[in-house]
């Protein structure tokens, strides 16, 4: 019991890189995690750059118009405005040339151009297009072009009543930093877990130390229960202190309904985490071989399974991939908790999944049995 | 030639090094393929809106707003798929998600929306528009002017022109590939640190059997670096061939330049290994977790972490994108491929030339330091 805890001290400082990039992640999600919805209608604000050279009464209100229900920008780099488009700074931009007003009064076509790479802002171009024809009517009704302007923009205070049926959070991509806490114990769980039990195994099933423990005196069931005493010990002492993390941290993002749940379902994760740290430490040969199965492991079920990208914006072959995976039905539960409704609708189906997270760890630990029997036999 | 060819074979035995130079960034290239591939479609993308029309009781149907909808179109796709049904079961399609909003007629025409988001303000700004240019038609009716009105509204003068978008990819997901590329460039720092590694006595027995053979110091490292470089741009390119060929990865233009600047990539990663491997003599493990800490550093202003890092630093600390290594190289990427601007990808390029030419200077003042100190300790003992 003592060499399997030494074994795992030895360890200790390769983990600890994984949980510095998860207190890192959970710092920062704690500035950037999305904020609750108002329970009222709230127009998406689009960011919108003006370069208006015109500056004329019909530039200044279409501003006004649009400026209404977005965040309008006129100070900016022209030279960076590609730059600006697609990293997504701003969403649309609109060129006033020189004599628009004049050029609008004399019918002529252009004047004004826009500039996007999103194509869901086409609504912006039928809102500037209604814009052009209520002052066109208001300018038929013998207006001239300041009152006519004045009269849209009166115009516009018309607007239909709105009203919000569900109060979701914003979608995954506004969840709490809670959410981020249990998601990403989807990745740092097996992360840190194979870079501890990893080399444990690796140092107790390798052939020569086997071989050597077996002509001592401790039995080998002794021996086997010290390991197995020894991986709980490390894997529940990991969960904890993640757990304790968290509830301190967190605490606000948690009823204690969702925290028991969410507990519950981490603790059936940590069960295939383990299974998955000892299976890789008696699979995989070397520490640093051991190093970059860690890698494509975790990261490869926490991308594919909706922890870094919500499973929403994966493709559909993915998530349909991921099912065979067990952190997809964590994410499903972890999903469920912090989706407002969703827990209370479906009490059983949380179950059910935590029921096919019990499935991966029991056979994940069959495999592991077989391979180290088969081992032992070869 | 030979020494040459035997080293290129010794660093491509390296497993390690295999996995961490070629593997790891193909196998994370695919995970990002998974996991990006799709956002921008989902997030940017144009799709038509589900919504259901219904009119409170007592109230008639109104033709004319439901023609008004299904009029509307982005480049020949429809805004909206629009079903027109009583109160309740738009109710039930809204709550079941089937539509976005439901739109009720009536004395005070409302919108019912699942929740707020890009659809639901759509919904809405097109309810408002119809129903402002309602209030504009009875005004008219009022004053009598109403054929003029008719007239102006049926003006079909474009006057918003579409000025069109000038990069080559409009997907910003592009920039975390280029990070990759980035990051896989500068892990060929492992191979120059293996290469001053088998050159330090103090630290390998192959250095001390190396350096016993008789031949001159100087070819030696050079066919090194050389056979680092090569490794280093084969690599690169096989990163290459795998995001078009085999995840089409919409890299935008690709021209012999990019092929160009791969080499002087390779030959940068390479070069960083070395200054840390002269730089660090003490002890290998050191000089190992030193570099790969500054590259995944590095990595990190460059983008990889967080796709816009490189615009969140160009304007907050725009000298961090002028020095940065991954950045420069990404940069370059961008600049060349992405945008097309020529000057700005010469700009980056320079200034990885005048980083290659410090990290050589800084190297070998630092080797001869080390191997004076090593001479002085040598005459003393």
């Amino acid at each position: 019991m003592k060499a399997v805890l030494k074994v795992a001290k030895k360890a200790l400082p390769s983990a600890s890189i994984y949980f510095g990039i998860f207190c890192a992640i959970m710092f920062v999600f704690t500035f950037f995690a999305g904020k609750d919805q108002e329970k009222n209608f709230q127009a998406t604000e689009l960011t919108i750059y003006v370069d208006d050279a015109d500056d004329s009464v019909l530039s200044r209100t279409l501003i006004e118009y649009l400026g209404s229900e977005n965040k309008i920008t006129t100070e900016f780099d022209k030279e960076m405005v590609s730059e600006y488009l697609f990293n997504g700074y701003t969403d649309y931009v609109l060129y006033f040339e020189e004599g628009f007003e004049a050029g609008f009064f004399a019918g002529k076509e252009g004047g004004i151009e826009r500039q996007s790479i999103r194509a869901n802002v086409a609504f912006v171009d039928q809102k500037i297009e209604m814009f052009f024809r209520y002052v066109r009517a208001e300018l038929a009704l013998g207006k001239n072009m300041e009152d006519a302007c004045g009269a849209v923009l009166k115009n516009c205070e018309k607007q239909a009543k709105v009203g919000v049926v569900s109060v979701s959070k914003g979608g995954i991509m506004g969840m709490v930093p809670g959410y981020y806490l249990l998601s990403y114990l989807a990745y740092i769980l097996p992360a840190v877990l194979i870079m501890i039990l990893g080399p444990m195994m690796h140092a107790f099933y390798k052939k020569d130390v086997k071989m050597r423990t077996d002509c001592g005196m401790v039995s080998v069931r002794k021996q086997n229960l010290a390991v197995v005493a020894g991986v709980a010990i490390v894997a529940s002492v990991v969960w904890a202190l993640l757990m304790v993390l968290g509830a301190l941290v967190y605490h606000k993002d948690f009823t204690v309904g969702t925290f028991l749940c969410g507990m519950l379902n981490s603790l059936l994760f940590l069960l295939v985490s383990i299974g998955i740290a000892v299976l890789s430490g008696v699979l995989v040969k070397g520490v640093d071989a051991l190093n970059g199965a860690n890698n494509l492991i975790s990261m490869g079920m926490a991308f594919t399974c909706g922890v870094f990208v919500p499973a929403d914006f994966l493709p559909e072959g993915v998530n349909k991939f991921a099912e065979f995976l067990p952190a997809s039905w964590y994410m499903k539960n972890v999903r469920m908790l912090f989706e407002e409704g969703e827990m209370v609708d479906n009490m059983r189906k949380f179950f059910e999944n935590c029921g096919v997270i019990a499935i991966f760890s029991v056979a994940i630990f069959c495999v592991f049995l077989v391979v180290v029997k088969r081992k032992r036999v070869a | 030639m030979i020494y040459y060819m035997y080293r290129v074979k010794r660093l491509l035995r390296n497993k390690t090094l295999f996995f961490w130079t070629i593997l790891f960034p193909l196998g994370l290239a695919t995970l990002f393929k998974f996991a990006f591939s799709s956002i921008t479609e989902k997030t940017w993308g144009f799709d038509t809106i589900p919504v259901a029309v219904t009119t409170e009781s007592g109230v008639a149907a109104e033709a004319m707003f439901v023609e008004f909808l299904e009029g509307m179109e982005n480049d020949g796709a429809a805004f909206f798929s629009v079903t027109e049904t009583d109160k309740d079961n738009a109710e039930k399609l809204l709550s079941e998600k089937e539509v976005t909003a439901v739109i009720v007629l009536g004395e005070e025409t409302e919108v019912l929306i699942y929740e707020n988001g890009l659809n639901a303000t759509v919904v809405k700004t097109v309810v408002d528009n119809y129903l402002q240019s309602r209030d504009i038609f009875m005004e008219a009716a009022m004053t009598g002017r109403l054929a003029e009105v008719t007239e102006s509204f049926a003006d079909e003068t474009e006057t918003l022109a579409v000025r069109e978008f000038e990069g080559a990819s409009k997907d910003p997901m592009i920039q975390y590939f280029q990070a990759l590329v980035a990051m896989a460039s500068l892990y060929g720092a492992m191979y120059g640190l293996l290469n001053t590694g088998e050159m330090n006595q103090n630290q390998t027995v192959v250095a001390a059997r190396r350096l016993a053979a008789p031949m001159k110091k100087l070819p030696t490292v050079l066919a090194d670096v050389a056979a680092a470089c090569t490794i280093q741009y084969l690599q690169f390119l096989l990163i290459l061939a795998y995001y078009l060929l085999v995840l089409k990865v919409d890299f935008g233009r690709v021209n012999g330049w990019l092929f160009v600047a791969g080499a002087l990539y390779s030959l940068f990663g390479v070069l960083i290994g070395y200054f840390f491997g002269c730089v660090l003599q003490k002890e290998k493990g050191i000089a190992d977790s030193v570099m790969t800490g500054c590259i995944m550093f590095s990595c990190f202003l460059g983008g990889l972490m967080v796709g816009n890092m490189r615009m969140i630093l160009e304007t907050s600390a725009p000298i961090v994108n002028r020095i940065n290594p991954a950045t420069l190289i990404a940069e370059s990427m961008h600049a060349l491929c992405v945008i097309g601007d020529m000057g700005w990808f010469a700009r980056c390029m320079i200034s990885i030339v005048l980083w290659c030419i410090l990290l050589i200077i800084v190297s070998v003042v630092a080797l001869g330091y080390h191997q004076r100190k090593i001479g002085r300790e040598g005459k003393k003992a």
